[in-house]
This record gives structure tokens, sequence and C-alpha cells, in this order.
């Protein structure tokens, strides 16, 4: 058999769209308007959605279309906060070397993590406030609590997850152009297996595409792709579905995360007194579990506190509601990202009251700061604290 | 103006406010120019570090700054610091005819079992030149060996009498007015805590005159009529309403999941409903009350909690 190398091009990268309006499903038109009418606004556009819908494609095919030169930092770049700065950082300060327009795309920015990511997101955070250029990230997961900062630096836009049908007319278009005989079943069992993922249907296809004919049994070789659900698509699955099928869900969150996404949410869903205290009373014992574990550090606890937010909440009901219910991000998450700086002054304040009064910052942050902003009401400042003018402010409120 | 508890922090052991028994062993064991580890257990606000400071001070006299370390468990990260810590406090002489040093280990009970152990390795370690005292709230969450080790005093909280002594003493230096019922509201909302009694007092004292009006004004306590509407609003069946008023509650005054389990408490009294119930209910706070000790979450404990009471509600 000969190989050429047109063949081993993957085909994700030979069939991606080259133009904006050959990406299926998206509306593109706030990602063309904030690239192609970019005038010095210091925020990011940050895309969002389920993996393999477009989200990098578009922007590629946005610079192609439009003959742009595209910077783009990955997941196989090492993203320490130094080596953004120093791609990102020139890219986004200096015009462009052939005079062409340039922007900087940030892909799977919640995938900075780990001990090589340290200071990543401040980094990026730096190089919007300062930037020349637009930039482009996209991520899974918006709401990751790591991008709890970047969240007011940027714009977002929500791609959507795609459809079977969408995928199932990027599979036809490819095997016609590459003269593939197919069945319709087969390529529908490809799109359904690849759930919204069209990158996994396109590199399913070309695998076992080898002699110009694929049949149901070329699927078999085809291990399930074991897809991690979005936060929304596992709420739904818990609060919406029988109980049975939560038990093999698979998200990409943390449970201790997981359970707040799930408290908030039930009673928006359930909406009968005895369901609410049912789940609530599972939450609150998963809850029990994961101090438990944080305690002991008996880690075989997660197991009960698994089940007992996902399964027991999802068995707490009597009747499916057949409603749309807007689920929510956690009180408690956006309520912390909300008074994240004044808590960072709390507790610089309150390490110097703590060694002046020789106690913890904890209680000096609990009981001596109400002391000290009544203090501040009649006096104008408190003997042997050195205060910063910033930290002053906070107290003088 | 300055921060009274450290104004008027007592500097001699005849200024300590209670503990009498304890100091009057202490000041017996200074005498001998020597001192065993000492184990200071006991609530918040009875004196312990007050005493550590002026066991230093009377040992090393005008030179105790140098010879007095200081250190927070639940504010150094990890044992490692703290070892490193001693060790760097520890190598050098102590300055003046004392044989050692101190170091003070303010909440111990922060340390890890684990920690513990490492902790008791240091303090072998470095017997010779160094004694440590630890403070604590409860001597059981001290590892036996390190006890063993120690002497034990058991701090208690201060009553009345010792509290209002005290606010007298201050009231009089500051030149401040203070009614009688002012002393019994303070002691009352204080519980025995000497520093939470002197902060309200220095709170209420930018007023002018302090009343037991003005103390409860100035304590920023969810007062028993707000947590009264929340429950009120769960046991009618609005769930949804009830906990987001409790969110902000809880958020507006500074609320821990305890403080707020106390408040539903003493809320629960002032509701109408018939003594079964009112037990029924009860049972369900201490139940958790428990979990927010156990668990990982105070909001979702309490959320729970306002669930169950919703449900109660519906019957």
């Amino acid at each position: 058999m000969t190989v050429s190398v047109q063949t081993t091009l993957p085909w994700t990268s030979k069939y991606a769209p080259k133009k904006l309006s050959e990406v299926r499903r998206q509306s593109t038109e706030k990602l063309r308007e904030y690239v192609l009418d970019f005038s010095g606004q210091k925020k990011a556009l940050l895309i969002y959605g389920p993996t393999g819908n477009g989200k990098t494609a578009s922007v590629q095919a946005l610079a192609k279309e439009f003959d742009l030169e595209l910077v783009e930092l990955n997941a196989s770049d090492k993203r320490n906060a130094d080596a953004i700065m120093s791609i990102a950082g020139n890219a986004t300060q200096q015009g462009s070397l052939f005079g062409k327009k340039r922007v900087v795309l940030v892909d799977e920015v919640d995938g900075l993590f780990g001990t090589t990511d340290r200071g990543g997101v401040k980094a990026i955070i730096d190089v919007v406030k300062k930037t020349k250029v637009p930039i482009v990230m996209t991520a899974n997961d918006p709401w990751a609590q790591k991008l709890r900062s970047l969240r007011n630096y940027v714009e977002m836009v929500q791609f959507k997850r795609l459809s079977s049908s969408d995928i199932i007319s990027i599979l036809k278009f490819i095997c016609e152009s590459e003269g593939i005989s197919y069945d319709l079943p087969v390529l529908k069992e490809i799109a359904e297996k690849a759930d919204g993922d069209a990158r996994s249907a396109v590199n399913d296809l070309q695998m076992i595409s080898t002699d110009k004919k694929i049949t149901l049994a070329d699927l078999d070789v085809l291990g399930y792709r074991n897809k991690k659900k979005d936060i929304f698509e596992t709420l739904k699955a818990i609060l919406k579905a029988d109980p049975a099928e939560v038990y093999n869900l698979n998200f990409d969150k943390d449970i201790s995360e997981m359970i707040l996404w799930i408290e908030e949410n039930v009673a928006r869903e359930y909406e009968n007194p005895e369901e609410i205290a049912k789940a609530y009373e599972f939450i609150s014992k998963a809850d029990v579990f994961l101090g438990r574990i944080r305690r002991w550090q008996y880690f075989r606890f997660m197991h009960y506190a698994s089940l007992l937010s996902t399964v027991g909440v999802s068995a707490s009901k009597k009747r499916k509601y057949h409603k749309f219910t807007r689920f929510q991000p956690p009180t408690k998450i956006i309520r912390l990202s909300q008074t994240k700086r004044l808590r960072a002054v709390e507790k610089s304040i309150g390490s110097k009251v703590a060694e002046h009064c020789h106690t913890s910052t904890r209680v000096a942050v609990q009981e001596y700061i109400p002391v000290i902003k009544r203090i501040l009401k009649k006096n104008k400042e408190i003997e042997n604290l050195t205060l910063e003018p910033e930290e002053f402010e906070y107290l003088s409120k | 103006m300055e921060i009274w508890t450290e104004k008027y922090r007592p500097s001699g052991f005849d200024e300590m406010a209670g503990q009498k028994e304890i100091v009057k062993r202490v000041k017996a064991i200074i005498k001998t120019k020597n001192i065993p580890h000492f184990l200071f257990a006991g609530p918040a606000g009875t004196g312990k570090t007050t005493l550590a400071l002026i066991i230093a001070r009377k040992l090393f006299g005008g030179t105790w700054q140098q010879n007095f370390l200081e250190l927070n468990a639940s504010d150094e990260r990890g044992i490692a610091t703290v070892r490193t810590k001693v060790k760097d406090f520890a190598r050098t002489k102590p300055i003046g005819d004392v044989p050692f040093k101190i170091i003070l280990l303010d909440e111990a009970d922060a340390l890890t079992r684990e920690a513990q152990q490492a902790l008791r390795r240091t303090m072998e370690n470095y017997t010779r030149t160094c004694r440590f005292i630890l403070d604590c709230n409860f001597a059981s969450k001290i590892i036996d060996p390190i006890q063993s080790r120690c002497t034990v005093f058991k701090f208690k909280l201060l009553d009345s009498d010792d509290i209002k002594e005290y606010l007298q003493r201050i009231a009089k230096a500051e030149k401040l007015s203070v009614s009688a019922d002012a002393y019994d509201a303070i002691y009352k909302i204080s519980r025995g805590d000497c520093r939470r009694a002197v902060n309200i007092l220095q709170s209420c004292s930018v007023v002018g005159k302090v009343t037991a009006d003005v103390v409860y004004k100035t304590v920023s306590h969810a007062k028993p009529e707000e947590i009264g509407a929340i429950m009120k609003k769960a046991l009618s069946g609005k769930f949804s309403e009830a906990r987001e008023d409790m969110i902000n509650t809880m958020l507006k005054y500074g609320l821990s999941g305890l403080d707020m389990i106390k408040s539903i408490q003493n809320a629960v009294f002032t509701i109408e409903f018939p003594e079964e119930t009112r037990m029924e209910i009860m049972s369900l706070i201490g139940e958790y009350e428990f979990r927010i000790v156990e668990g990982a979450d105070e909001f979702i404990q309490l959320s729970s909690l306002i669930a169950q009471l919703s449900l109660i509600g519906k019957r």
C-alpha cells in the first residue's frame, strides 16, 4: 500500500473549516466582531462549550479567511507564568512582522493548573490588561474555580454542543470527498458515540476507513469513548434522569465542588418539599463524609460522599419534571469571588493585628477587625499598628 | 487610640483576672528560676497567652523579648515551618542568667496528630535550651506523649465578678461611664471570654456612655427576630427564600455556622409550637450542630436543616 502525504494528514485538520461560514451550529458573529473590529478594549473573548464543537476551529478559520497572523498557546506548550509572558506578552505588544493583523489564541485556558502552570492565570490577566491585539481564549468549563479571577476580564460566548445530525452531515461530507461508501446507520452510530464531539467522530471515521468502505462491524474496534460531561449536563443527568443511570456518570469536577452545584440547584428542579428534604438529607450526609475524609485522611469515604450526593439526590424525586430549569452556579462560589479582594485585604490586616495582639490571624479577623472599624469612626489611627492606605480604607468603610 | 486588650493586658501575676489557683502555683515555680514545659488548656479569652507572657517577663526581665518566641500553630504553614523556626531560635544561647529560652506555641490543638508527634521529638531535642508553653482549647486533642511531658493547667471561663472587676478597672482608667446593666449584658454576651468582653467595651465606648442598650446594639448579633423570620419562612414551606435569607444574614453579620445554630436555638422558643414539635425541632437542630462539627461545609448543612424544617411545617 502506498501512503501519500495527503492521506496521512489527519482529517480533523484536512477538513477543518476554512471560513467562518463553514463552522456548524455556532453563531460566530461575536467572534468576528471582536477580532475584526478590535479597538484596544482591555477584555479578552472567552469561547466556552464542550470539546470538539468548533471553538478552536472557528478562530483558526477566521484567521485563514481574513489573512490574520495567529499566535497560538495551546495545551502542549509549557504554560507557566514566564512562558505566557514571553509568548503572549510579546505578541500582544508588538505589531506583526508581515504587516498582518494579529490575533492571539489561548487554547484550553481551563487546562491551566498544576505546579508547572503556577501563576498562569495571573499572568494571563496581566497580558489581557495591557494587550494591543485581540485575545481569544477557549475553555470547556468557564466556571472552574481557578478561572474565577479571570472571568472579570473576559467577555463570554457560548458554543453549543453539536447535535448528532450536525456531526452526521460533517461525516457525510468527508466520506463523499474521500470517495468512501457508507451506510447511514454507521455514521449515525459514530455520531452518537461522539456525543457532540466532532473531532472524535472524524478521528473515528478516519480510523475505520482504511479500505474505502465502512460497515457496522468496523465500529467494534472502537471502544466506547468515555466522555466527561460538562457541569450542566451532569446536573441534568442527576436531577432529571433515572437514578439507575447516575451510577456511571463521569464528570470532571471534584466531588466537593460538585456537591455545591447539586445543593444550589436541587430546589430549582424538585418542587415537592418531601423530595427537597430527602435530597438534602443525602447531601448533608455526603458532606459529613467529606468532613471525615479531611479529618481522618481516610479516602475510602469518598465512595459514600460521591454516591449519596449523586445517586441519592437523583433517587429522592418522586417523579420527573418535564420543564426547563435554569441551573445556576453555586451562590457560595459567586459570593467568594465577589469578595476575594476584600478578603485578601482583611487577611493582611489580620496578620498585623495578630502579631500585635498575640493571637492568630483568624481571631484577629473575627474579633478585632470589628472593634478597630468602630474605633476608626472616632479616631484617626490605631497606635502600634501601621496600616497601608488600602487597609485603612477597608477599615474606615 | 490603642487596642485595649493590649493596653490593659496584665503584666504581673496579681493583675490576672480569675485562674487564682493556677496563678498561685506558677508564681511559686517561677521563684525557683526554672520551669517545666506547660500545657495551658481552656476556652478563648481566659488568660492562657497572658500568663505565658507574664512568665517570660518575670523570668527574663528586660531581655524577655530576645528569649521568647511566639508561634501560632494555625498560622504557621505546617509542622516543618514550626520546626525550622524552633531550630533557628533554639540554636543561640539565651541572653541573661536563665539557662533556657521559652517558646509559646498557641493553638497547639490545630496541629494534626502526626504533626504533634513531630513536635514531641522537637521538644525532646531542645529540652536543654528551651521550655515550651503550649496553648490549646482542649487538652484531649493533644496526644498523650506531649501531655505527659508537660505540667497541664486547665483554665476556666471567668465568672461575672472577675469580668466586671476587670472592665471596671479599664473604665476607670479611660474615664468611661458604664451602667451596671451594661456589665451584665457584656458578661452575658462574652460568656466568660475576657478578650471578647474588653473588645465589646471598647466598641461601645465610641458612642459615649455605655448602657445595656448600647451593648446590644453594638454587638452584631443576628437578632432572634431575624432568625425567627427565616424559620417561619422555612416552616411555611418557602424553602428557597428561607435559604437565600439565611445566606444573606450569615454574610451580613459575618456569622459562622455555629453562631447560626445558637441563634436558631434561641429563636425556637420565640415561635408558637406544641411542645412535642418544639422538641422534635430541637433534636433536629442538635443533629445538625453535630453535622456542622463533623462535616465540611456549613452552608450545606444549614440549607439542609432548613429543608428539614420546611418538611415539618408542611405537616
